[in-house]
């Protein structure tokens, strides 16, 4: 901007003084500098970012006799597609995917709808014992979940009311463990995975939302509820679409309530999870028996699963990408 | 030597009317100290179950339990988690790490819900990272470490506070078999070491092969039968 100044300047006098040059100049290489210290800056943060991803395509492309030829590095001589083949077999890619599709997005789903209202209610209603609520709703984000795990998998085990299930069930609770219901019960009611988190963001959110917008619509005689969902809702886009991002990938990548609720993961982060397990022994079945899989082998393989993992996640945010970042910034969350 | 774990016509069924399924029916097993057991079954053929029955996470449908000695059934509770807590170690398929905390972290972490003063706890870590063999990973963090290092970390958990009898439930169902044998070595080593006896789960005839004492489930019933290993 200065040395556009500068430039109207010179034009309009016509008459260049050695001063002007010199400040000419001088803006001139600052405004260069900055561009090229920017630069530097983003290639090298892109670079850290993006260089495992490179790496893992291209070692996913690579052919078994390419491992042990010293003159590869990263472009692959022998371009195959037997990787890809290998991993969509032996994880039983596609139907893993849909179900982690219907599993984080059910969560999702339930989890921003229950942790915007529990975040409404703290922004706007003085209750009695709020703010030891509110305390209690950090606490759960202070603690780690895998300091419970014996008490969680046991509650879904023999799940129950308060005694009422068992009652008409011979005197035991229902066994959820092996379905989804422990993820779709916690989410709902806003005790899911890094709901402490989500009521937080809302809350805040909702604090800075002014007053009055609610007023007015209260005063023309419209209900809380109605107030929420065509007032506060609306104006909540940003934290809305970050909850949702956020509880989408971590249930996602999950990998502790994932094996734990479920008996056989049949979802991409138990699959990965246990993809040295399936792929190796598919490895020894093929090559009929015995240690004779090439740990080099496996790990080619185990790695061609991890892309196609996270490959889902990368088109998903390409899409998403520019009101993910505009909502982050606007929720004031980074990270 | 009085067995660590003796059932009586010990039966588990779930539910009832035609839905019902019988588990376990009358069966009468004792288990000797200090060795490593292996439970072998298929999907379903109730091994978690019978690990839970073990640990007092379940009751028997009807029949009795010993741990060491003492009935389980008579046990309420609070006396059931204080028996889990003085002489048990849990290893579950999900490794249950926390993933702030560096693995000594997590070790010292279990080591003081069970209550050991602190002073004893770095000996106890040091002991338990060497025996499954992560002493170079003691300052990394979950994230940081491969599927076989987190399931020897939540190893070394379970056995820092020196428990009687460690339960685990398929430990190595995730990983490689090769990753496998290093956990049964681990277990070896436990065994040789400590008084602990070993109980784990797996449907994986190599991994099984390994271990010299294993139990079927079959047709309701828990039949014996010895290896010839050569570990
Ligand atoms: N609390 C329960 N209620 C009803 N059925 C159960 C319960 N726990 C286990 N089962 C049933 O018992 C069988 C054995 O389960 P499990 O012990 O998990 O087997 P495994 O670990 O060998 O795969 C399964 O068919 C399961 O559905
Ligand atoms: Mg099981």
């Amino acid at each position: 901007m200065g040395s556009e100044l500068v430039r109207d300047r010179v034009a309009d006098t016509k008459t260049t003084t050695k001063y002007d040059q010199g400040m000419l100049l001088f803006n001139k290489l600052k405004s260069w500098a900055w561009i090229i210290v920017r630069a530097f800056l983003l290639i090298g943060l892109s670079f850290v970012i993006l260089y495992p991803i490179f790496l893992k395509i291209s070692i996913a492309f690579k052919d078994k006799a390419d491992i042990y030829d010293t003159t590869i590095m990263y472009i692959p001589k022998n371009f195959t597609l037997e990787n890809f083949q290998m991993v969509f077999e032996t994880m039983g890619y596609f139907e893993a995917l849909w179900n982690s599709f219907v599993l984080s997005g059910s969560t999702m789903l339930l989890t921003t709808i229950s942790c915007a209202l529990i975040g409404y209610g703290f922004a706007r209603f003085n209750f009695k014992g709020r703010n030891i609520l509110f305390g209690l709703v950090v606490f759960t984000i202070l603690v780690p979940p895998q300091t419970l795990m014996v008490p969680t998998y046991l509650q879904y085990r023999d799940f129950d009311l308060f005694g009422l299930i068992s009652l008409f069930n011979d005197g035991s609770g229902i066994r959820l463990i092996g379905t989804y219901w422990p993820f779709l019960l916690t989410s709902a009611t806003g005790v899911g995975l890094r709901a402490g988190l989500f009521i937080f963001i809302f809350r805040q959110f909702f604090k800075g939302i002014p007053q009055e917008l609610e007023d007015a619509a209260l005063v023309d005689g419209a209900s809380v509820f109605r107030t929420f969902f065509s007032i506060m809702l609306p104006n909540a886009i940003p934290a809305i679409i970050t909850v949702m991002l956020f509880s989408f990938v971590w249930q996602y990548n999950d990998v502790y309530f994932t094996t734990l609720y479920l008996d056989n993961p049949n979802v991409i982060s138990g699959k990965l999870l246990s993809a040295p397990s399936t792929i190796g022994h598919r490895l020894s079945a093929i090559s009929g028996g015995g240690d004779a899989t090439d740990p080099l082998y496996l790990s080619m393989l185990v790695n061609t699963a991890v892309l196609l993992a996270i490959l889902p996640l990368i088109i998903l945010y390409m899409f998403v990408q520019r009101h993910f970042v505009e909502s982050v910034e606007r929720t004031g969350i980074v990270g | 030597m009085e067995p660590i774990i003796k059932t009586v016509k010990m039966s588990k069924h779930f539910g009832s009317g035609n839905k019902k399924v019988e588990l376990f029916n009358d069966v009468d097993i004792s288990i000797g100290r200090n060795q490593l057991v292996g439970i072998r079954g298929r999907s379903g053929s109730g091994k978690t179950t019978l690990l839970n029955l073990f640990g007092a996470l379940d009751t028997p449908t009807s029949g009795e339990i010993y741990v060491e000695g003492q009935l389980l059934n008579s046990l309420d509770s609070r006396q059931r988690s204080e028996l889990r807590r003085t002489k048990m170690g849990f290893v579950f398929q999900s490794y249950g790490l926390v993933p702030l905390m560096t693995v000594e972290e997590n070790i010292e972490f279990g080591l003081r819900i069970v209550g050991i003063p602190r002073e004893e706890r770095p000996d106890r870590i040091k002991r338990s990272v060497e025996i499954v063999g992560l002493e170079k990973r003691i300052h990394h963090r979950p994230f940081e470490l491969s599927g076989g290092e987190q399931q020897r970390v939540a190893i070394a958990r379970a056995i820092a506070p020196g428990p009687s009898i460690i339960l685990a439930d398929e430990p190595t169902a995730e990983l490689d078999t090769k990753t496998g044998f290093y956990i049964i070595q681990a277990f070896h080593e436990l065994i040789k070491n400590t008084e602990t006896t070993i109980i784990m789960t797996s449907h994986d005839e190599e991994i099984l092969s390994l271990i010299e004492h294993v139990y079927v489930l079959e047709d309701k019933r828990v039949a014996y039968e010895k290896n010839e290993t050569t570990v």
